[in-house]
């Protein structure tokens, strides 16, 4: 084949695609002119069964209670984490195989998860309301990582978690709409944490008092001990 | 001739890499593609460079696109003799409707009687925000969704702050400003409009949080032109059919549940289901539907709720 004719079908093949995307995108964004069938749902009324306080039960390999004592996710050895309330209803049952660390983000409606799974660590939630996991970002594998702490902003919408990375203490950063950020701790121990959800501001001391303050994923100038 | 070989490549490369560039631009600010032009101006426009849209589309063209200013609504009249009167309505029962649309899904929440509702400010007022399910929590409440706007510089406000005028079980908690009014008077009429600051004691109201734009009134929708130019989001939204029901709507967006709603598609479900009177409330991430202790529309934000000033709670009979 002649080289131009090569030349001219590459050409068509790129418009060709490109207004296939376009043609797709357009109509993805064009909203359906059908009026859903709607079919009305009225409240049910239940009974309300006596609560109990939660507690999970000895098998549980790890487990976490929501900060307003409502809400138990615990994991289980066959690699399941179930989510139960103080009525002893069940609201959420899913695998989760390798899972390392448990914490509810709020009260009992979305958990934060930690696993390691075929050499792949990854972080996510549960969503308890839709029944859905929701990886959030798989980290570096071949590494020994470890979550230590966590930490949520519930102001800024973000997390941060001290983790070890093959012996290396960092700090994870994440915000759903800038992704995943580590940062070092340059070597030193941390000692002592708090977290100042206000002002988003996370403060780690070090062994010689040092505090290294974090905010939105970014150091801010240390400041001795003695001045906080 | 290797060498030629490479530079002849590259250079194919660049020119098809130009072409696509060019061409694609090209296509979206002039092509056939309107509902992709729509999202990609309204996407400029309320970004922090909107004057790069003026590089592409004529000043008269722009306005198409425009997005609706958030106190867009009917000037509203100081005649309070004018509002429904819905005091006789006994009728406790509440009807959730599944709203399931190609780029959005969501719940429409139809309370009958109107004088349930009411507003429910952050207990820690001036400081921080409170999640919508903690505020139904603690007023015993059978569902809730989130109000107005508040204090948010750069998306990091900690919800503290109610903007505009707020009134929470007949307490005024903030004064008026400009910003549109979202409240319930006595008889629970649903009053939505720019008021006047003197007028607005007049209309007798018990309940109200300021946001906007105004969606519908006396029954047509307000958005006359485009889609509103908000862009697609999860949205909330509130209105009053005729017979005094209120319409509680909650999509969700940039999530599991679609990417989200326009202005005019708010408008649109509010009007089909009989809507004379709505208006847009707080979105984005603030945006979701608490109902007997669980959220049957979750925030969009994966990692879970935002703390807000203010919520619209329905209390139990």
């Amino acid at each position: 084949m002649k080289s131009w004719k090569k030349y001219l079908m590459l050409f068509a093949s790129v418009v060709v695609l490109q207004m296939t995307g376009f043609y797709a995108l357009e109509q993805y964004l064009t909203p359906s002119g059908e009026t859903s069938s709607f079919s009305a749902v009225a409240v049910a009324k239940v009974s309300v069964p006596i609560e109990e306080h939660l507690q999970p039960p000895d098998t549980a390999l790890l487990y976490d209670i929501d900060a307003k004592g409502k809400t138990m996710a615990y994991y289980t050895h066959q690699s399941q984490v179930v989510i139960t309330n103080q009525k002893k209803q069940t609201l959420g049952l899913f695998d989760l195989e390798g899972a390392q660390y448990l914490q509810w983000m709020d009260n009992g409606k979305t958990l934060f998860y930690f696993v390691h799974h075929w050499g792949k660590y990854t972080f996510g939630v549960y969503k308890v309301a839709e029944q859905e996991l929701v990886p959030l970002y798989d980290m570096e594998s071949g590494n020994r990582v470890s979550i230590e702490q966590l930490f949520k902003s519930q102001y800024a919408q973000s997390i941060y978690f001290l983790y070890t990375e093959d012996g290396q203490k960092r700090l994870g950063f994440y915000e759903s709409m800038f992704g995943f950020k580590s940062i070092g701790l340059n070597g030193f121990e941390p000692k002592k944490t708090w977290f100042d959800e206000k002002e988003n501001i996370l403060s780690i001391q070090d062994e010689v008092g040092v505090v290294h303050r974090y905010q939105n994923g970014r150091e801010m100038p240390a400041k001795s001990s003695a001045q906080n | 001739m290797r060498m030629k070989k490479w530079l002849k490549r590259t250079g194919l490369l660049f020119s098809l890499f130009t072409y696509l560039l060019v061409s694609s631009v090209l296509l979206v600010f002039y092509g056939p593609f309107e509902h992709l032009r729509a999202m990609v101006v309204g996407s400029i426009l309320t970004s922090r460079h909107p004057q790069y849209a003026e590089y592409f589309l004529s000043e008269e063209k722009l306005k198409q696109y425009q997005p609706l200013a958030m106190d867009a609504a009917a000037a509203g009249s100081a005649d309070a003799e004018a509002l429904n009167n819905y005091s006789d309505i006994h009728d406790n029962s509440i009807d959730v409707i599944p709203i399931d649309e190609k780029l959005f899904t969501g719940k429409l929440m139809i309370v009958k009687d109107p004088k349930r509702l009411h507003v429910e400010v952050t207990q820690h007022l001036n400081d921080v925000g409170e999640l919508v399910s903690d505020m139904a929590d603690r007023t015993n409440a059978v569902a809730a969704v989130n109000a107005g706007g508040f204090l948010d510089v750069s998306g990091h406000g900690t919800g503290g702050i109610p903007l505009g005028l707020t009134i929470s079980h007949g307490k005024t908690v903030v004064s008026p400003t400009n910003a549109p009014i979202i409240g319930f008077n006595q008889a629970g009429a649903l009053v939505i409009g720019n008021y006047n600051k003197e007028d607005i004691a007049s209309l007798h109201l018990t309940e109200a949080v300021s946001f906007g734009p105004q969606l519908v009134d006396k029954g047509q929708g307000l958005i006359t032109n485009g889609d509103g130019g908000w862009g697609r989001s999860a949205r909330s939204a509130i209105g009053q059919r005729s017979d005094g029901a209120v319409l509680l709507l909650v999509v969700q967006g940039r999530g599991t549940g679609g990417i989200g709603a326009t202005l005019k598609d708010i408008e649109q479900v509010m009007l089909e289901n009989g809507a004379m009177t709505a208006a847009n409330l707080d979105g984005g991430f603030s945006s979701e539907m608490w109902q007997d202790g669980s959220l049957t529309v979750p925030p969009s934000n994966p990692l879970g709720e935002r703390p807000v000033a203010t919520a619209f709670v329905v209390t139990k009979n």
